[in-house]
């Protein structure tokens, strides 16, 4: 059940390709302030999931709540759901439906308080690290062309203020050399920190990381796994994680959800997810040396 | 490979491209056709065929030769050009420079004569057509190559509008602007779902109909006839450059009469206002919006996540591109003082789409040399005009082997952490 500290939950959510059910009539809730990790085999819709969440697919049925900070938000209804028979029957769901279908879609996702990352880096490799920042905090930034064009006074403090936020995230992340060097000429490694800083440069509340360990040697994993714990503790930022980093996965996080074939077969605290054999049997393999 | 079996295969080759150059050159340059008949003139043909296999053979020599390949290499090599970040402070060097250049673009309408004038007049056009497209292809990464369109709805509107409404230049360009700006959101909000080719074909068709609405939809638009304009058109803010009215420009200063003195006040006109908008452009790499469309050329999904509305982006892209390329049709329309379908032809969105490319797409200094000189160029080489066409394909060729990216790097603006 939804509990009144989750910040995201995950209700009966299918979602469907032509013929292929990618997830079947998953629930689940992210608990506020938390670590949650989603576990599985390949293919077993761990990132269909975070598309879901994002905003990048709409939802066949079940519904996604975020608690943003406007209040609660229907995550499929927000980017405009498909048009129903019966909305034909009351205007103001028509309406409704028409100005989310027309003036919305996935960018809304972001400005309420969801910011991702993906399992294979996008970044804007043409443009400096610094300039992948800034493009980051958009909307904190003056529009006006003519205040831009002439560099006034406001447009320039709005300016500075989201270029020292851009420099403390790359402090954070061990990343100021690198500030005016192009995104595409960064070391493999580099370019995941990045990715990271700049979804949080955007400010969110719950931040979904797809695979940030991918590729990453093990110091660098364990530098990665401080940086996420910081996020929760020192910024308050709900994390919300794929990984198959088992090592990371079961450090790290409050609570993990094991998926397999489109369906939730476990969750619960590491420890809990560790013993169960259901987990071990789809996942994990037949024995548990590994851990 | 030994040197002997290197050699062999370099006659090898030369042979071949002998061969080449004569199935080539023998029926194209070695025949003249005088209507019915032809006559021979084979040693004009031997001439460049043997010309260009020595020059085959001697590259291949060249290649061979460890002491001269290193250098020549050097030279000819293909030269990556990522883009690079800006250096703290610009240059002296470089300040002076650019002083020099504008400096020199406004002495230039009192020295050269007025057909070069008209010529300069054409190249600031492009200039102007280019950066607008510039903010298209280079920023936004949107192919469109039905950007004439935009700048026949410059033209026409203005054209049309004193047509209709006796309504000066003054006033009439910027309506037509905005006219061109609305015309491109227009474009833009069926197109906005589209990638790469199939943007570039829709954008193709749209600038094939606006040409054919011009050409067939003859009582508003008097079709090929086209729109005349009077003679003179553009006036000093009201006070006309006619010759025989009593209260005219040159009447007023008390000068003799002179053609040039209308092409000197439309270039300067124009001038300033390409200076104002290369400025816009400049700026527009710093700031949010411009950013979001580099950003959005570079990965849209990633665009998409981190809260920006490429929708709305894409249409100020469009928008904004076509209003300047509208503010050049104006122009356009008061340096030839008539407008007709046939000036809006594909050719000359092709024309702009290589000037962009060739300037390096993003780089605004590129883009406003490679317009000046592609415009120029022609002009230049009207006296060897045989081979002109053939010049300015070589010219491209070798563009894009030698500098694919363009002719300057793209310069990334420097963010330094503010000193608190």
């Amino acid at each position: 059940m939804p509990t009144s500290d989750s910040v995201l939950s995950i209700k009966n959510l299918t979602m469907r390709f032509g013929g292929i059910l990618a997830l079947s009539d998953i629930s689940f809730n992210v608990k506020k302030n938390s670590i949650t990790a989603m576990i599985g085999p390949n293919g077993a819709g761990k990132t269909t999931v975070f598309n879901c969440c994002t905003g990048f697919y709409i939802a066949t049925s079940g519904d996604i709540e975020f608690e943003s900070k406007k209040g609660l938000k229907e995550i499929a209804t927000l980017i405009g759901r498909d048009f129903i028979w019966g909305d034909f029957i009351s205007p103001s769901k028509f309406f409704t439906k028409l100005y989310y279908k027309m003036f919305s879609g996935s960018f809304e996702i972001n400005r309420i308080g969801i910011a991702r990352t993906f399992q294979n880096v996008r970044l804007f490799k043409e443009m400096t690290v610094i300039e992948n920042l800034l493009v980051a905090q958009h909307q904190k930034l003056n529009w006006n062309l003519f205040s831009g064009t002439f560099n006034t006074k406001s447009y320039q403090k709005k300016h500075e203020e989201c270029i020292d936020q851009a420099f403390f995230w790359l402090d954070k992340l061990g990343l100021t050399k690198d500030a005016q060097a192009l995104a595409g000429s960064l070391a493999y490694g580099k370019t995941r920190r990045l990715e990271l800083a700049r979804a949080m440069c955007t400010s969110p509340l719950l931040v979904c990381l797809d695979e940030p360990a991918a590729g990453l040697n093990a110091r660098e994993t364990e530098e990665l796994s401080g940086i996420i714990k910081d996020l929760r503790d020192e910024f308050k930022v709900t994390v919300f994680l794929i990984e198959h980093d088992m090592r990371m996965v079961m450090d790290i996080s409050e609570k993990i959800i094991v998926l397999d074939h489109g369906e939730v077969i476990a969750e619960g605290a590491p420890k809990d997810i560790q013993s169960n054999q259901k987990v071990i049997e789809a996942y994990l393999g037949v024995s548990d040396d590994e851990l | 490979m030994s040197k002997k079996e290197s050699y062999k295969k370099l006659f090898k080759q030369t042979f071949l491209f002998f061969l080449v150059t004569v199935f080539i050159f023998v029926p194209l340059v070695g025949i003249k056709l005088l209507g019915w008949k032809y006559s021979l003139r084979i040693p004009n043909a031997l001439f460049l065929i043997f010309g260009l296999t020595v020059i085959r053979f001697m590259i291949g020599v060249i290649n061979l030769t460890p002491r001269l390949r290193g250098p020549f290499r050097k030279v000819f090599s293909q030269v990556s050009y990522l883009p690079h970040v800006a250096p703290t402070s610009i240059s002296q060097r470089k300040k002076s420079l650019l002083f020099l250049v504008i400096a020199l673009s406004f002495v230039l309408p009192f020295v050269i004569e007025q057909y070069w004038l008209s010529v300069m007049i054409t190249a600031l056009i492009y200039v102007m057509l280019s950066l607008g497209l510039n903010i298209v292809i280079g920023f936004a990464g949107l192919l469109d190559l039905g950007y004439v369109a935009f700048f026949a709805v410059g033209a026409y509107g203005v054209a049309l509008l004193h047509h209709f409404f006796q309504i000066d230049f003054w006033l009439a360009m910027p309506i037509a602007a905005f006219l061109a700006m609305l015309v491109g959101g227009l474009l833009a909000f069926p197109v906005l779902r589209m990638h790469g080719d199939y943007l570039a074909i829709v954008t193709l068709g749209f600038g094939e109909i606006i040409r054919l609405l011009l050409n067939n939809w003859t009582e508003f638009t008097r079709g090929p006839n086209g729109v005349i304009l009077p003679r003179p058109y553009i006036s000093f803010f009201g006070i006309p450059f006619d010759k025989n009215s009593p209260n005219s420009f040159h009447n007023l200063l008390g000068i003799e009469y002179s053609l040039s003195h209308k092409s000197i006040f439309l270039y300067l006109c124009l001038l300033l206002i390409v200076i104002a908008v290369t400025y816009f452009c400049l700026r527009l790499k710093k700031m949010p919006l411009g950013r979001s469309w580099e950003a959005l050329r570079e990965d849209e999904i990633a665009c998409r996540s981190m809260g920006i509305n490429h929708v709305t982006i894409k249409l100020f892209a469009f928008g904004l591109g076509a209003f300047f390329g509208g503010i050049g049709g104006g122009f356009f329309a008061a340096l030839t003082e008539f407008v007709s379908p046939s000036s809006f032809t594909f050719i000359e969105s092709a024309l702009v789409v290589s000037i962009v490319v060739l300037g390096g797409l993003g780089s605004i200094p590129g883009v406003i040399i490679a317009a000046v000189v592609m415009t120029l160029l022609p002009e230049v080489l009207r006296d060897i005009a045989n081979v002109r066409v053939l010049m300015f394909g070589v010219v491209m060729v070798v563009m894009m082997i030698w500098r694919p990216r363009g002719l300057t790097r793209v310069l990334r603006p420097r963010f330094n952490k503010t000193s608190k």
